[in-house]
């Protein structure tokens, strides 16, 4: 089964993830997208790493690239694509001049390709991504443009998915398809 | 009958009001809203009208009158758009592609 999981930052979407991940079964896998680069990002994972603990999964680290990642049938959940897509876009390592880093198709299709045997895979795997398009401001054009990629990488896992839910103040309201009780 | 598409930026509104009505949705100015069929990114309009220090309520109150059959696809700022969704009917909010109808 392949499920999506969105909605506001701190809004719940992790521990409800975790959740549906171990109702789901089996052998449990978390890959973790962000890199960690300031005291805040170290925080911020602990805190993650503190509300998985007990909980039986496996952590993989992949800041940056979602290669090489297990297709035995493990369930498998990856958080978050909202920092995945930002690896990605803003990188050195992927540094670009201004055109080439707001050209959207491109991204679009570089993560489409990365993502589509992940939603092929043997066994469940769980997207936790973020909603960050509510607050009606315009941003640079860099900003933009990620939005831009991310609401795109979003609609396309949404369409893809078995099941999609936004969570909202910890409760979980339903996009698409049936979640495991 | 009037109806509403909001949802967050990017999340496809304008996509899913041409499937459901055929009317593809067009960027309008304040007075070519008044007549258009179909409005593209309603939040903008409204835009305009606090730049000329109009106000967005009155005007969607205009809009309820003069293009009552109107496809009306926006942002979900606030703004006008309560008195628009009390005139509609059908609000339909979007997310990641998807039409939630909260009314209608």
């Amino acid at each position: 089964m392949t499920v999506f999981i969105t909605g506001g930052s701190g809004s719940g979407k992790s521990a409800f993830a975790e959740s549906i991940a171990q109702k789901l079964g089996g052998s449990l896998v978390y890959v973790a997208t962000m890199p960690v680069a300031s005291g805040e990002d170290k925080a911020k994972v602990e805190r993650h790493h503190a509300l998985r603990a007990g909980k039986g999964f496996v952590t993989l680290e992949r800041p940056g690239k979602l290669a090489d990642l297990p297709d035995g049938g493990e369930t498998m959940l990856i958080e978050c694509l909202s920092t995945h897509v930002a690896n990605l876009m803003f990188s050195p390592d992927n540094a670009q001049d201004d055109a080439a880093q707001n050209n959207i198709a491109h991204w679009e299709e570089l993560l489409k390709t990365e993502l589509t045997p992940l939603l092929h895979r043997n066994g469940n795997t769980i997207f936790v991504s973020a909603e960050i398009a509510l607050d009606g401001a315009t941003y640079s054009p860099e900003t933009e443009a990620y939005r831009s990629v991310l609401t795109a990488i979003n609609r396309h896992l949404v369409d893809n998915c078995d099941a999609a839910v936004e969570v909202v103040c910890g409760i979980p309201a339903r996009i698409k398809g049936e979640l495991p009780c | 009958m009037i109806r509403l598409y909001i949802g967050g930026a990017g999340h496809g509104q304008a996509e899913l009001a041409e499937k459901e009505t055929g009317k593809k949705p067009m960027q309008c100015t304040p007075d070519e809203a008044l007549k258009c069929p179909a409005i593209d990114n309603f939040h903008l309009v409204t835009k305009q009208i606090l730049a000329q220090e109009g106000s967005p309520q009155e005007y969607a109150r205009k809009i309820l009158k003069s293009n009552p059959d109107a496809v009306i696809c926006g942002d979900e700022i606030g703004c006008a758009l309560c008195i628009l969704a009390e005139g509609a009917g059908t609000v339909t909010r979007v997310i990641c592609g998807i039409g939630q109808r909260i009314k209608g």
